[in-house]
């Protein structure tokens, strides 16, 4: 299952009225893998709790799928969390639980009484090399494994869309390639639309098969409305083989 | 000045709402949830139970001890040589289960059980905790504030009907061992004195209390933003706020009462 993203005409204001996010139209399609870029405060991560449903536009519309996110009510809100996986940039753990309480969380609280719990919480473990930590409590392990319990946990429910801040934060090349494999490997398999924020564009290992440039709350679909010394660099980008996703015009 | 006044009302009955509606939406997500994660959430309230009834069950028990000690040695000293020896045991039992011991526990579990309550849920807000668990799709209300809730209003119910025995038979033999209670006064006389009323009464209180200080401690550690430097000022709010309104409520309800058995 997969499903697709549109934000139409968002504008997000924080407390101080200022637009984080300025009049956006941005579009993903299903199975794609969209990578945010920009610097910090360009609006990037605003853009990812959007489409998780943890933010509300001050105006515009944001849909997933067939879905309204506006217009959701309690058990649809519910229903579209458990489609999307959301990892956080560095936070977002439970820091009293063990790396298996945190994993298995979305599991046991969705799922009930899942008779292949253990099982599928080692598997994803395995998947992402940190089995010998599922027993310690997550603030007493490092940066690394925190960040990779924080995509099983986000891969537990199998998503049919995956929104990552800063995938590689935290991580060695060895470990984001395990991570990244992971991800191409439900993209390719089911169909996951997958959309990283990455502040400089060096998305590697992770591919992309498009990027959106994120300044100063507008998106733009080349890379020259970012100023010279923070052009990225494009390793890691495929071909637009999906074709058809675009960028509707941003508020530029 | 105007101003500053304006903003303060309207900080006040907005946090008040905020306070007033969390156990609604707490007990509202339970019913939405049905069931869902009922096994993580059993556990929750067990923690908090165990976190603040039994955990400080040495400290609050010698506090209960000292505080019967306190009442039962001035009532008896005070009233027996005016000739009050025979409402001794009425005034000690009121006194302690009624009136000293429900609100010693809340202030003790206000600065204990609070507010570590409204640091936990300002470091989970700050450290996006609770956005995860929120983005995974669980009910905040029900996951983390309804344990909350409920651990927190059996601890201080618990404590407040056991303590209160406690007080009285602690207090009056440690009243015996160091000679500080009159031959005449016995324990029987004072059990007998607590009457169903005054359980009744010192429950109501218990509960109440035990709503005030979860409750006020959710709302003011989920109001946390994302900066660590709002946990301590969130722990300050509500430990204030807890305060003043426990004692509030402790001398209303004494007063109602009063009224009441007046009339």
């Amino acid at each position: 299952m997969s499903l697709d993203v549109v934000l139409d005409r968002v504008t997000v204001r924080d407390e101080a009225g200022r637009a984080v996010l300025d009049g956006v139209n941005l579009s993903v399609l299903r199975g794609e893998a969209v990578a945010l870029c920009g610097h910090n405060g360009g609006g990037k991560s605003t853009a990812l709790r959007l489409i998780a449903g943890l933010l509300r536009p001050t105006s515009g519309r944001v849909k997933v799928g067939n879905r309204d996110l506006s217009r959701l009510g309690y058990q649809a809100t519910r229903e579209h969390r458990t489609q999307v996986g959301f990892v956080f940039e560095a936070g977002g753990l439970w820091a009293n639980r063990t790396v298996r309480e945190n994993i298995a969380l979305p599991l046991s609280y969705h799922a009930g009484r899942v008779p292949d719990l253990e099982q599928r919480v080692t598997s994803l473990a395995e998947e992402l090399d940190i089995v010998d930590e599922l027993p310690r409590v997550s603030h007493r392990v490092n940066a690394s494994v925190r960040k990779r319990a924080l995509f099983a946990r986000a891969l537990a429910l199998d998503p049919a869309l995956l929104l990552c801040d800063e995938p590689q934060l935290g991580l060695v090349l060895g470990e984001a390639r395990r991570v990244a494999k992971a991800i191409e490997r439900r993209r390719r398999e089911r169909g996951m639309t997958v959309v990283y924020a990455d502040h400089d564009g060096a998305l590697e290992p992770y591919t992309a098969t498009r990027m959106v440039y994120f300044e100063n709350g507008h998106v733009f679909d080349r890379p020259s409305a970012l100023p010279p010394p923070d052009r990225p660099s494009f390793v890691g980008v495929l071909p637009q083989a999906l074709g058809g996703a675009h960028v509707l015009g941003g508020g530029a | 000045m105007l101003g500053a006044v304006g903003r303060w009302v309207w900080t006040w009955q907005r946090d008040a709402v905020g306070i007033a509606s969390l156990p609604y939406a707490a007990a509202k997500g339970a019913v939405l949830e049905r069931g869902r994660g009922a096994g993580l959430v059993a556990r929750a309230t067990a923690s908090q139970i165990y976190f603040t009834a039994v955990e400080p069950l040495p400290i609050l028990g010698a506090i209960a001890v000292l505080c019967g000690l306190s009442v039962i040695a001035i009532s008896d000293a005070l009233m027996r040589p005016n000739g009050l020896a025979p409402h001794v045991p009425v005034v000690v039992a009121q006194a302690i289960v009624r009136e000293i011991l429900p609100i010693v526990i809340a202030l003790v579990l206000i600065g204990r059980s609070g507010t570590a309550i409204a640091t936990e849920l300002g470091y989970m807000r700050v450290n996006d905790e609770i956005d995860a668990l929120d983005a995974a799709g669980v009910n905040i209300d029900y996951f983390l504030v309804l344990p909350r809730i409920v651990g927190v209003t059996i601890s201080t119910l618990s404590l407040t009907i056991a303590l209160s025995f406690v007080a009285l038979f602690g207090g009056f033999s440690l009243g015996e061992a160091l000679n500080l209670v009159s031959v005449g006064l016995r324990f029987d006389a004072i059990i007998d004195a607590v009457s169903l009323s005054t359980i009744a009464f010192a429950t109501a209180k218990g509960v109440a209390f035990g709503l005030v200080i979860s409750t006020v401690n959710c709302f003011h550690g989920l109001a946390v933003g994302r900066s660590f430097t709002e946990i301590p000022r969130a722990n300050v709010r509500g430990t204030v706020a807890c305060y003043l309104a426990c004692l509030t409520l402790n001398a209303t309800l004494s007063v109602v009462a009063l009224a009441e058995r007046a009339a």
